[in-house]
């Protein structure tokens, strides 16, 4: 794990990064604004067999704050990324794992996925609209196995549609 | 041969959760050609309603996040809220972790394996590992008074300790069961019916298995090391010696041994950390508030890795927290063990990833 975080602490300052590892010295957090950097950090990423563990998001004033949280060989490498209009280019396409949880953040903080190969919801139904993280729905709105009189009126209706 | 799609669930596909295959068959309409799934039946929101409430409530709260891995999801919090504070625990405490996982661990795999006997229609080796899980399960009301949710973690320590009377019941409830899982071991490498039932279906590559991202017991079978464990030490795992249990077919058969044999690590574990723990307090006598700051943490669920993530500021609620669970790496995998195996196995290879749904889904 010593060479790892020599390595590491090279690369990042050839980049120019202000970066720094925690107490524990297991994670490393760096700070950015440009999704170009971001881009050139996963490409670098990739080429060292990491993976996406997670990526979170939170609202910071009218910005948002992503946190992308990369897994190379049991170090945990953070990533923030400041962005103030709300769309990110993807990763997926680099990190398959980074697939869902892409999506994640598009229906839970409205965020747009620039160039996701697969952009569909993800856990919560079309019908509810983006960014509900701090809205309130009751359970049974909530759910894509909602079961209420309207979704019993469109299975009817459809029924209609094909037995004429 | 017509573009039918056999759609499985949402209810009742292997266990009790809920969840959705729209399978295109081959034409030769037994045999899966694409699967897609959806997801979703049990979004819950707990992202948000953990904001709600302050650092003590969160132990509760997500204590109540998966009834299996149930022991990790406030262990992983507890770490990630001790991290921000600074905080370093008693060393008895970390031993007492380790305790509490290691027993939640068997515990889950037994279950795990029941279901997979249980979807091959062998009843008789479905009650004998449901029985031998039952030990763990009564070990684990005698400590923690509770057989699922044992509430053990707490900020800055654990919540029970064990006296020299329960020590030795848990090392006599591992002598007894130890025998049990050897033979349950050499049934799975030796007999022809159950290693021509469970060989070859559902395959992960090694390849798929480091592109997808895989975690925990479905990324060992496939020969992946990523026991976050001996990757990133936590707890007491520093000081004990285990071995990590890796397969190299990566098919139902490699998954269930993996986590046959992970029972017999976890043995090891348990009677080490018993025998090697301090004496002491077991959780630190003042209570901390907690400062602005963010802080990750991980721990190796029985399921693999789960990560918390936790940003504060200040005030005694968490500003974000995120948590990804094991499940939720692994699903997207079924889209490639599934194809060219029979439709009749989807349920059989959806349990081999062992699944927690509700937990994915928050």
């Amino acid at each position: 794990m010593k060479t790892l975080h020599v390595k590491l602490n090279d690369t990042l300052r050839a980049l120019k990064l202000g970066c720094h590892f925690d107490a524990n010295g297991d994670s490393l957090w760096c700070e950015i604004d440009d999704k170009n950097v971001l881009l050139q950090l996963a490409e670098m990423l990739q080429t060292m067999n990491a993976r996406v563990c997670m990526i979170t998001a939170y609202k910071r004033e009218e910005a948002h704050e992503l946190v992308y949280h990369f897994d190379l060989d049991g170090i945990m490498i953070n990533i923030k990324l400041l962005i103030t209009d709300k769309s990110v280019p993807s990763i997926t396409p680099l990190f398959k794992s980074a697939d869902w949880t892409e999506r994640e953040l598009s229906e839970i903080y409205g965020i747009t996925i620039l160039n996701h190969p697969n952009p569909k919801r993800l856990f919560l139904d079309e019908a509810i609209k983006d960014s509900v993280l701090k809205e309130y729905y009751s359970l049974s709105s909530a759910m894509s196995g909602k079961v209420s009189q309207a979704l019993w009126n469109e299975v009817k209706a459809e029924e209609g549609v094909r037995h004429g | 041969m017509d573009s039918t799609k056999v759609i499985l669930g949402p209810f009742d596909v292997a266990l009790e959760e809920p969840v959705y295959f729209k399978i295109e068959p081959n034409p030769d309409g037994k045999t899966i050609k694409t699967v897609d799934m959806i997801n979703g039946f049990v979004h819950r929101g707990i992202e948000s309603i953990v904001l709600k409430r302050n650092f003590l409530q969160n132990l509760i709260i997500t204590e109540k996040v998966c009834a299996l891995c149930s022991n990790n999801h406030p262990f992983t919090y507890c770490m990630a809220v001790e991290k921000i504070a600074g905080l370093s625990l008693p060393e008895r405490a970390l031993y007492l972790r380790v305790v509490a996982d290691e027993i939640k661990r068997i515990a889950s795999h037994l279950f795990n394996l029941g279901m997979l006997a249980h979807l091959i229609h062998n009843k008789a080796l479905m009650t004998q590992l449901l029985e031998t899980r039952e030990d763990f399960q009564d070990l684990k009301e005698a400590i923690w008074g509770n057989r699922m949710d044992l509430s053990a973690n707490t900020i800055g320590g654990v919540k029970f300790d064990l006296d020299a009377k329960v020590i030795a019941s848990i090392k006599e409830t591992l002598d007894n069961t130890r025998p049990k899982i050897e033979a349950f071991i050499a049934l799975f490498e030796t007999d022809p019916t159950l290693i021509s039932r469970l060989s070859g279906v559902g395959v992960l590559g090694y390849e798929d298995a480091l592109r997808l991202g895989v975690v925990g017991p479905v990324a060992r079978a496939s020969g992946v090391n990523n026991d976050v464990r001996k990757r990133s030490p936590y707890a007491a795992y520093a000081t004990l010696h285990f071995d990590v249990v890796l397969q190299n077919d990566g098919d139902v058969l490699s998954r269930a041994k993996v986590r046959l044999y992970e029972i017999l690590e976890s043995m090891k574990l348990l009677h080490q950390s018993l025998n090697a723990m301090p004496t002491g307090d077991v959780v630190l006598p003042t209570r901390t508030l907690i400062p602005e700051g963010e802080a990750i943490s991980r721990t190796e669920a029985p399921r693999g890795e789960l990560v918390y993530y936790l940003k504060t500021n200040g005030t005694q609620k968490p500003e974000r927290m995120k948590w990804r669970v094991p499940t939720y790496m692994n699903w997207e995998a079924l889209k490639v063990m599934m194809p060219n195996n029979s439709i009749d196995d989807v349920a059989l290879i959806f349990n081999s990833i062992d699944p927690c749904i509700s937990c994915t889904e928050r």
